[in-house]
């Protein structure tokens, strides 16, 4: 079809950086991943700017993912991972990454009312409104944490982005 | 059921897992894609993409999750914006939807209205049955329009300004235009884009229930 042609046949393939990863500010997450970070660490190529520069990026994403919670080890790791079985057929398209939780769900929310966040007028946020209550999700920080798990009014909901 | 980060890639977009069968999940369809409960799908929930300032004005009660910091560079005119009704998919760029207005279709027998706000960067789907009956409505000054019966709904809310029942959101979300006919092939293209062009960043949002 033409209006497919402007990426070509292997669009939802192609296995380069910006192709996977398609979700704005995941590579300030992937910083804080210790064994990621040891591996940049040692290479020789790194000058000491680089270093500062990397570890500035690091305490950013760490300095917004401390404003809620991060709950470690949430889920059992001899949980079953269809991926893991031998002979399995991944869909068409399908990318095997780094793993389960990695970057961390938001899987205990906290809240405040409008006044008690700094955000610009401009923020884009996901707005829900469910049964007479709302709640705003900011798309920047969910680049980063990328799920949030709750409920409202006993519905749960998984917002994502 | 509670879902975590499977860590993969679908179709350029993230994977979940489910904590009871650790079966792995699709975030642009909401179907699980592998293990026990591969093919099962979970609901889609009207959602909107806001401004800050407008959603707190609209909403002054609302809660903001606690974040200190939320800066980004993405907009909403860059999005295609869609709508699913009985597992058939419409949409259309944000930028075409302002230019128009509203749009009307059936998606999964379901006569539905997209309609942007055409000074803000707001849309919503809405149903245009009201009261089970179909209508016609008109985007004119800011607010629809019922030619017939000269009923008024606010088009980014749904609220009627003469008592009648307020329109009924459809499940939405957004994506970029190429991954959008590339995960959904046989969704309707209400209006097609002019100039094919490379999007740096694709991005989706939408809200699913998990019952």
């Amino acid at each position: 079809m033409s209006r497919r042609q402007a990426d070509g046949p292997e669009d939802h393939c192609t296995l380069g950086p910006n192709a996977l990863d398609p979700v704005i500010g995941k590579h300030r997450v992937f910083g804080r991943v210790t064994d990621h970070m040891s591996h940049e660490f040692s290479a020789p190529s790194l000058t000491t700017a680089t270093w500062v520069v990397f570890f500035a990026l690091i305490l950013a994403a760490c300095g917004e993912s401390f404003t809620q919670p991060i709950t470690e080890n949430a889920f059992d790791p001899d949980l079953f991972d269809p991926t893991d079985e031998p002979g399995v057929e991944l869909p068409e398209g399908y990318f095997r990454s780094w793993g389960r939780d990695r970057i961390i769900p938001v899987y205990d929310p906290v809240y405040v009312g409008a006044d008690g966040v700094p955000w610009d007028d401009d923020e884009v946020v996901i707005g829900v409104n469910i049964n007479g209550q709302q709640r705003a999700f900011p798309v920047g920080f969910l680049s980063n944490r990328e799920l949030v798990i709750d409920e409202i009014d006993d519905i749960p909901i998984l917002v994502t982005w | 059921m509670l879902f975590g980060n499977q860590g993969d890639l679908w179709m350029n977009a993230m994977t979940w897992f489910d904590h009871d069968t650790g079966s792995v999940w699709s975030q642009v369809t909401g179907t699980a894609l592998l293990g026990p409960l591969e093919g099962t799908s979970i609901e889609l929930l009207a959602s909107e993409l806001s401004n800050w300032s407008d959603w707190r004005e609209e909403f002054p009660d609302t809660l903001a999750l606690r974040t200190q910091t939320a800066s980004n560079t993405f907009r909403v005119k860059d999005l295609t914006v869609a709508a699913r009704v009985n597992n058939e998919v419409a949409g259309l760029e944000f930028k075409d939807l302002r230019e128009v207005g509203a749009i009307s279709t059936v998606l999964g027998g379901q006569p539905i209205l997209f309609v942007a706000d055409p000074q803000l960067d707001r849309w919503a789907v809405f149903s245009l049955l009201v009261d089970g009956s179909p209508v016609e409505l008109e985007l004119a000054d800011r607010v629809l329009v019922d030619p017939v019966s000269g009923d008024r709904w606010d088009p980014s809310t749904g609220a009627s300004f003469d008592g009648r029942m307020a329109l009924d959101r459809v499940p939405t979300f957004s994506s970029n235009f190429n991954n959008f006919i590339d995960i959904f092939p046989d969704a309707q293209v209400l209006i097609e884009p002019e100039v094919i062009r490379p999007i740096p960043d694709p991005v989706k949002s939408y809200i699913v229930s998990m019952d």
